[in-house]
């Protein structure tokens, strides 16, 4: 299967180097987007916001996480649902159903690309933060960090399985893909600390896998908090994994089987 | 020879969409039954032609034996294996070859798009490579491998079509419309490489769905025409024309007929079809179609002779497929 999986990551990656106006822009759009929020930091200063006291630290870095790990939160909830639009768009689904390789394992190969540039995206804003900008990070808590964004995606994939399901389906981006994307985006803690919202909306937040894995996230990295002091993320993750997974594979299933009876796999 | 493609009455509906009114109303809508009970049997090494008018069904059927579409009732086996129960066993068997020009990655090569294919197929390293180069050599793309697919023409796309739909050695091939959209020449080549290369050569098993009536005559060896989900005949081609009751096509050319005779002509018992064009010199080229040859044939011959018309030349021609196609399907919207 590794070989098949290197195949599926240098078709992406030699497709994406091939439009290379678009390559440069999106590196040159990161280092916007870390400037932005160092600058937008200064007028806060760099004082500890008493919203800020659970990380010990200024808004720049806890802006700074946000936008270096959220990327591999929102693949996991889309990369599949993209994927599977790109292929019916290209005329490439029956393809793939045709081959040999389980269809399950083709999608999931066909994320793969995606994860490797969101890897290199928050790479490339850390080190960009911390050696521009003299950003402080915990690296010896890379590790853990890895794990929590390892479970972060798995808590998350059973959102992703769900909206390749509605694509599969109707043909159309998922609506549901949206709506996690926008409530995540206010909720979950990605750009400001769930901390400012009224009660009632941070409990809506702690409906969001997304919350536990910027709140884990952020702990390890700035604070070095062990995996065991960031252990109730971890749960919480664990169990949104546990509940929506299954889910997800069970839509996913009954969306391929409903999408080979209704004759639609080719259909855009 | 034995069977490679085995269907019993292979059944595919489909539900229409719903309107709005109807949707109010709760009233279910009647399903489209696209294939209808198809049984058919294709033989190892045989060239299967699968012909019909757009919206006969042989797209769907064809996906069903790909396992692309699950059949509402029925059952069929590609070399033995259930299509619906054993679909994972089905698949390294089979290569479909459709006239979807677009399902490659465009911004790939020739080469790269066949390199990711044939990982997805299993094969990998030299291996890979080999039959790569194989297969360019084989659709003679050799020249044009790396240069990015966006830049090939309709032609070069549909061979690297069949180049992918070959990359697993797969023992039977489906060919839905492979010369559509290809100009003359290339079309001619292509039909030369499925009877030569493909069949005569390596031994595959082709399933041919096409539209072009000459294409089917002049390469399958077998063929099933469809019509409304249903086979309404299958066998060789000959026995097929036999089958359409004899309506045999005369051309001849007659001066010195007066055309005022042609009414008479035209009511002699066994003329079908009567149709004259002012002919060279000083007379008259006539096409008949007779519906009874022994009987109407001397007759004609009579009456042309008695209205002073001196024939000089009398041509009988054959049915075409084309015709014999023409006849079935019209008979079996006719209910015959």
């Amino acid at each position: 299967m590794g070989y098949k999986a290197l195949a599926f990551i240098r078709r992406d990656f030699e497709t994406q180097v091939s439009y290379r106006l678009n390559f440069f822009l999106r590196i040159v759009g990161m280092l916007i987007s870390v400037s932005s929020f160092y600058f937008m930091s200064q007028i806060l200063g760099t004082a500890v916001s008493p919203y800020l006291q659970r990380y010990g630290t200024d808004y720049f870095h806890f802006a700074l996480l946000g936008i270096a790990f959220y990327p591999f939160i929102g693949l996991s909830a889309n990369s599949l649902a993209e994927a599977i639009h790109e292929y019916q768009h290209k005329g490439t689904l029956e393809v793939l159903f045709l081959s040999p390789t389980p269809i399950f394992a083709s999608l999931i190969m066909s994320t793969l690309w995606r994860y490797c540039w969101a890897f290199a995206e928050s790479l490339f804003y850390l080190l960009v933060a911390g050696l521009v900008f003299q950003a402080h990070l915990n690296w010896t808590s890379i590790f853990s960090a890895t794990l929590v964004v390892l479970l972060a995606i798995l808590a998350n994939a059973g959102f992703g399985f769900i909206n390749a399901s509605f694509v599969l389906v109707t043909k159309r981006t998922s609506p549901l893909a949206r709506l996690l994307d926008l409530v995540t985006n206010l909720l979950a803690g990605v750009y400001y600390p769930i901390e400012v919202l009224p009660y009632w909306l941070r409990a809506f937040g702690r409906l969001l896998p997304a919350t536990y894995s910027l709140d884990a996230l952020r702990r390890t990295m700035l604070q070095g908090a062990s995996l065991i002091d960031v252990g109730q993320d971890l749960l919480a993750l664990a169990g949104f994994t546990v509940v929506l997974l299954p889910i997800g594979f069970f839509a996913f299933h009954y969306a391929v089987r409903w999408a080979k009876i209704d004759g639609s796999l080719s259909q855009y | 020879m034995q069977n490679i493609v085995e269907i019993f009455s292979l059944t595919k509906r489909f539900s229409r969409a719903q309107n709005y009114r109807a949707l109010f109303r709760l009233q279910r809508q009647e399903d489209l039954t696209a294939v209808d009970s198809v049984t058919l049997q294709i033989r190892e090494g045989e060239l299967f032609g699968l012909l019909g008018p757009n919206g006969a069904g042989k797209t769907t059927l064809i996906k069903m034996l790909c396992t692309l579409i699950l059949p509402s009732e029925g059952r069929a086996l590609v070399c033995g294996k259930d299509v619906v129960a054993e679909a994972a066993a089905v698949k390294p068997l089979i290569g479909l070859v459709d006239c979807q020009e677009h399902s490659f990655f465009w911004r790939l090569s020739g080469r790269k798009n066949l390199q990711f294919f044939a990982a997805l197929y299993g094969l990998r390293g030299a291996e890979a490579d080999e039959r790569i180069a194989e297969l360019l050599d084989l659709v003679r793309l050799n020249d044009h491998a790396d240069r990015r697919f966006m830049g090939y023409s309709t032609g070069m796309r549909q061979k690297l079509g069949v180049a992918r739909g070959l990359l697993a050695r797969p023992r039977v091939i489906f060919m839905d419309e492979p010369t559509r959209s290809l100009d003359p020449v290339i079309a001619r080549n292509l039909r030369a490489f499925i009877r030569e290369t493909l069949v005569e050569e390596l031994g595959r098993t082709v399933v041919l769905v096409t539209h072009r009536l000459e294409e089917a005559e002049e390469l399958c060896d077998r063929v099933a025409i469809m019509n409304h989900g249903r086979i309404i005949a299958c066998g060789p081609v000959a026995e097929i024309k036999k089958r359409i009751p004899v309506r045999q096509k005369y051309h001849l050319h007659v001066p010195h007929l007066p055309p005022k005779a042609l009414d008479g002509l035209r009511a002699i018992p066994g003329v079908v079809q009567l149709q004259w064009a002012a002919g060279n010199p000083h007379g008259l080229d006539l096409e008949l179609v007779l519906s009874d040859e022994k009987e109407a044939l001397p007759l004609v011959i009579r009456f042309i002779v008695s209205h002073g018309g001196d024939i000089q030349h009398c041509q009988a021609q054959g049915l075409s497929l084309e015709e014999a196609f023409v006849h079935l399907v019209k008979g079996d919207k006719d209910g015959l």
